[in-house]
């Protein structure tokens, strides 16, 4: 019995601590072999705003997530404004210039399969369900508060 | 040989509890297997959605309108219900450099080409636009068109009206348009040039000249703007044009108009002001506004003031209906039903001039 407690106690901090190593995080991701691995995080801002969008002479393809959580914290952290905020930045912004806004694509899959096979496209996305980093870079990782 | 003849029941006591479960989970796999079937229809079908073919008009077609409603005011005589315009806009693309926009504005029984125009990119520094555009004379100007959904307040501040509704600038411009920007250390620094067609004196108002020139002189207009890394949400710019001009008492008035724009919007502030200076050898001006707004979920209350002031004896502001001295001030709410599709907006306005006007205004913007 007296060890029991020691034992319990020891059991409840290595849960808590792999449960912080498993945090949600965000990669920022982009092709390995295109002209954006280098890139700042104040590029990826002006990326995102449409601020960007040649490099090297290679049209840049920003590729967004749906609506939620990893969304919100990517754009807090990079162009510093809500999903709300983000999204009548870019009612503005076609109606001024007529530049189309960042796509959306289907699935997690399609982000990491266009950011494979385009090279000067950039996408972000819960780092956890990146299996396979093959033909992919990840230039910047945020965490979802 | 009894315990031998229980130990079947037991087996099967046993056991029944994963025959059951084995049941439950064919069940959650077949609904499995029909709803991976609906998300991959609707994924092919988000996929054709994006292929469709964005080079043609109409591709990314959108309107603007508001309808309102004013208590007696130096543009309305009486009490009355109205609506400003109806703005139709379609912009697209073909392939990575070429695009298109235009937008007509259906205002009463005129339909008026507000704003036409082809783009090639051909870099980040160097965008070249032939057409009909807004005059990069300030922020304001540059940023909001004919669609007051996405703006803060009811109307545009009164001197920076379009030229038909009495303002005092050229906001127009037929011409050709370049601008590009180049991120330095600093922070984004950004050109905007245009040379067109100048302005005309027509009618008692600044006539844009879309179809062609009464003059062979061509107005230029220069914004340099910096968006610097230290501050976030921090833009400023400095501004100019100059452009000939006949007057009623004046032939071949040359005008110069500068001046210098700030905006911060940061955490739901937002703050813009722009001055602006009017010269010819005859007389000068000066006009000014500072606007203030905080968004609170679906709420900005927001303030605004606005001044103009004018010398007597310009013959520029002379011929023009608004320009005489004038100030205004103005508070309001706006609500967002909907902040791109739709808003409320609640507004007490104080029009100084020789004679004053206070007036309230509510608006129903749209989008779709």
């Amino acid at each position: 019995m007296k060890i029991f407690k020691p034992i319990a106690a020891l059991i409840i901090f290595l849960f808590l601590s792999i449960s912080q190593a498993h945090a949600a995080e965000i990669a920022v991701i982009v092709n390995a072999s295109g002209p954006l691995v280098s890139v700042s995080e104040a590029d990826i801002a002006d990326i995102y705003l449409g601020e960007k969008r040649f490099q090297d002479d290679i049209k840049i393809v920003p590729l967004l997530y749906p609506e939620g959580a990893a969304k919100e914290a990517f754009l807090r952290e990079t162009v510093r404004m809500t999903q709300k905020e983000y999204k009548l930045y870019w009612t503005k912004k076609i109606f001024q210039e007529g530049t189309p806004i960042p796509k959306t694509p289907a699935s997690p899959a399609d982000i990491i399969n266009t950011v494979k096979e385009t090279e000067g496209a950039i996408g972000f996305l819960p780092k956890e369900i990146l299996k396979d980093l093959s033909g992919i870079k990840i230039i910047m990782v945020i965490g979802i508060k | 040989m009894k315990r031998l003849t229980k130990i079947p029941f037991i087996i099967i006591l046993l056991l029944f509890p994963f025959y059951v479960h084995a049941d439950e989970l064919s069940a959650i796999q077949e609904t499995v297997a029909r709803q991976q079937e609906q998300i991959d229809f609707l994924s092919q079908k988000i996929k054709d959605h994006e292929n469709e073919d964005s080079s043609k008009f109409g591709w990314n077609l959108g309107l603007f309108g508001d309808i309102n409603y004013t208590t007696k005011s130096r543009e309305h005589p009486h009490d009355a219900f109205y609506f400003h315009e109806l703005s139709l806009y379609s912009a697209a693309s073909y392939g990575d450099r070429l695009n298109f926009l235009a937008e007509i504005a259906f205002e009463h029984e005129e339909a008026d080409i507000e704003r036409v125009w082809i783009g090639y990119t051909v870099n980040d520094l160097l965008v070249i636009r032939a057409g009909k555009f807004h005059t990069a004379m300030g922020y304001w100007n540059k940023t909001y068109h004919h669609g007051r959904q996405l703006f803060t307040t009811v109307d545009r501040p009164f001197f920076l009206a379009f030229e038909h509704d009495g303002g005092v600038l050229p906001v127009h411009i037929t011409g050709l348009e370049i601008e590009g920007s180049k991120a330095f250390g600093i922070g984004r620094l950004k050109y905007e040039f245009e040379l067109g067609n100048g302005p005309e004196m027509m009618g008692g108002m600044l006539e844009p000249n879309n179809a062609s020139d009464n003059n062979s002189s061509k107005q230029p207009v220069l914004r340099v703007s910096l968006r610097p890394s230290a501050v976030k949400g921090l833009s400023v710019g400095v501004f100019a044009t100059n452009f000939e001009v006949d007057t009623s008492t004046k032939t071949g008035l040359d005008e110069t108009i500068y001046g210098a724009d700030i905006v911060y919007a940061a955490n739901g502030f937002e703050f813009i002001t722009e001055g602006f200076i009017f010269y010819n050898p005859d007389g000068d001006g000066i006009a000014c506004y500072g606007q203030l707004s905080y968004t609170y979920g679906d709420w900005t209350p927001y303030a605004r003031y606005e001044r103009l002031e004018v010398q007597g004896t310009d013959p520029y502001f002379k011929d023009l209906p608004g320009g005489f001295d004038r100030r205004q001030t103005i508070a309001g709410l706006k609500y967002d039903i909907d902040p791109i599709r739709s808003s409320l907006k609640f507004q007490y306005r104080h029009d100084d001039a020789t004679k004053d006007y206070d007036v309230f205004e509510t608006q129903w913007s749209f989008h779709f």
